[in-house]
């Protein structure tokens, strides 16, 4: 007889896992087939052994390297800054700073071009602004070129209490833009005649920005530098909103046009 | 780890906890350091990739939806982590998923050679489980993951699906198949494999028959 046909029905039935109607299926099938019946026993048996195989035990550092691991993956994102020495700053206002360096990127093209230098913290701010809405004190943002200069010194910088005491509000960057702003990016840094590879598989399985990690061809700080901020925009899809950093704002801006004109 | 503590804890990683997330660490880390182990086959590479599927874990935390438990997305990392690894390896021959790890002259089982029907009976269980222990290791490697899954880790079909992005038909005509080439390996008459089914009832029942 043909039983092989049965072998799933047998394997689902040591699983608990039959109808009823076929639970009756293969109970009349056994009635009739002493080889079935036997094979549901074997089975039975290996199933029941493996249960018992033994687990192998964590090596004894494991937990503690791995906890290491974490503590250091998040904070050392954002110290990376080649010239920087102090780059600490609130984790969710470097996410949304994230988000305005990435849309910075879009718009401002092309990097080299020496005419539009001056032009790139307003611009930069004006795409912060449509971000985050209602930031006050925008009016007070330097716009001077020497600041954003190439050469530029970029100070040590800390948010204080200040900016731990305001309140945050939520400010959420939706999926579906982000999955626009892979395209224009992509289209944009082409132009560049820079080489981006998107990774699809990961696009498809809704990675988006891990899709976007750019394979652009930057010196090594400044592609790490890159892949960071974007791991951090990852992290968090809901930003919160700074109601009152404008200062802080316009001092990441400035640092993040002189990392741009660096690229 | 009832849901509710787990969803909250969850929600904690979510805003940057670490500490939440540890808690999330020490309940998981036995089991996915043994998904990867039943992959990998070593203990080296084990300790590697589990500690990069939770790192992995911890920074893409808020592209969990949630929908299904933390524990099935995390495995989900965990295998997916291990088949990456894999997959880079491939053609390197640093590692053969096929190769089996018994060699002709079966010399990891010695005891197995000198069969003594008098054995006492934990020392049959230990060695029912080096029998066991060494068909698993011959399974191919589809057939090794879901079968670690189902059998030793305890998952139910639904986990399963889940972990390895298949249909739940898929799961059980998976898991069925996974099952005929662990029985054809142990029912090989050869050692260390000739000596299982005889201390098991069902071969004598067999042998009645």
């Amino acid at each position: 007889m043909d039983c092989e046909k049965y072998y799933e029905l047998i394997s689902l039935y040591i699983d608990d896992m039959l109808s009823a109607s076929q639970l009756k299926e293969l109970e009349d099938h056994i009635k009739e087939c002493k080889q079935c019946k036997e094979e549901i026993a074997i089975l039975q048996t290996i199933s029941n052994d493996m249960v018992d195989l033994e687990q192998v035990d964590l090596p004894d550092d494991f937990h503690k390297e791995l906890m290491e691991k974490i503590k250091e993956n998040s904070t050392s994102s954002l110290k990376s800054l080649p010239t920087n020495k102090k780059w600490y700053f609130n984790m969710k206002f470097a996410s949304a700073v994230a988000a305005v360096f990435v849309i910075s990127v879009i718009l401002i093209n092309p990097f080299k071009d020496n005419s539009k230098e001056e032009a790139l913290p307003e611009m930069a701010n004006n795409i912060a602004q449509t971000r985050m809405i209602d930031l006050p004190g925008e009016d007070d943002l330097v716009e001077s070129r020497e600041e954003i200069s190439e050469d530029a010194e970029i100070a040590a910088f800390d948010l204080g209490e200040e900016f731990q005491n305001v309140n945050h509000e939520e400010w959420t960057i939706e999926t579906t833009d982000l999955a626009d702003y892979q395209n224009i990016l992509v289209d944009e840094i082409d132009k560049m005649g820079l080489k981006i590879t998107v990774n699809q598989e990961l696009f498809k399985e809704e990675q988006i920005l891990d899709s976007i990690l750019l394979e652009l061809e930057l010196d090594k700080d400044n592609k790490d530098y890159l892949e960071l901020i974007i791991r951090d925009l990852e992290k968090t899809n809901t930003f919160d909103k700074v109601q009152d950093a404008s200062s802080q704002k316009e001092e990441l801006i400035t640092r993040l046009v002189i990392v741009i004109n660096r690229i | 780890m009832d849901i509710e503590k787990e969803k909250k804890l969850v929600g904690q990683a979510k805003k940057g906890n670490i500490k939440a997330f540890e808690q999330l660490v020490l309940e998981h880390e036995k089991i996915v350091y043994n998904i990867i182990y039943r992959i990998m086959d070593n203990e080296e590479d084990t300790y590697d990739l589990s500690q990069e599927a939770f790192i992995k874990a911890y920074t893409k935390i808020n592209q969990f939806n949630e929908e299904s438990r933390f524990s099935t997305w995390l495995y989900r990392i965990a295998t997916n982590t291990s088949l990456d690894e894999l997959r880079k390896r491939k053609g390197k021959e640093t590692y053969s998923i096929d190769k089996p790890i018994i060699g002709e002259d079966n010399d990891m089982l010695p005891e197995y050679i000198d069969e003594n029907e008098n054995v006492e009976k934990e020392i049959i269980g230990k060695e029912k489980n080096d029998v066991i222990e060494c068909a698993f290791k011959e399974l191919n490697k589809n057939n090794k993951i879901i079968l670690n899954l189902r059998e030793i880790q305890g998952l139910s079909y639904d986990e399963i699906s889940k972990v390895l992005g298949i249909s739940l038909g898929t799961v059980k005509s998976r898991i069925s198949r996974a099952r005929q080439e662990m029985k054809n390996i142990l029912m090989q008459d050869k050692e260390p494999y000739a000596t299982y089914f005889r201390q098991n009832t069902i071969r004598r029942d067999k042998d009645g028959l």
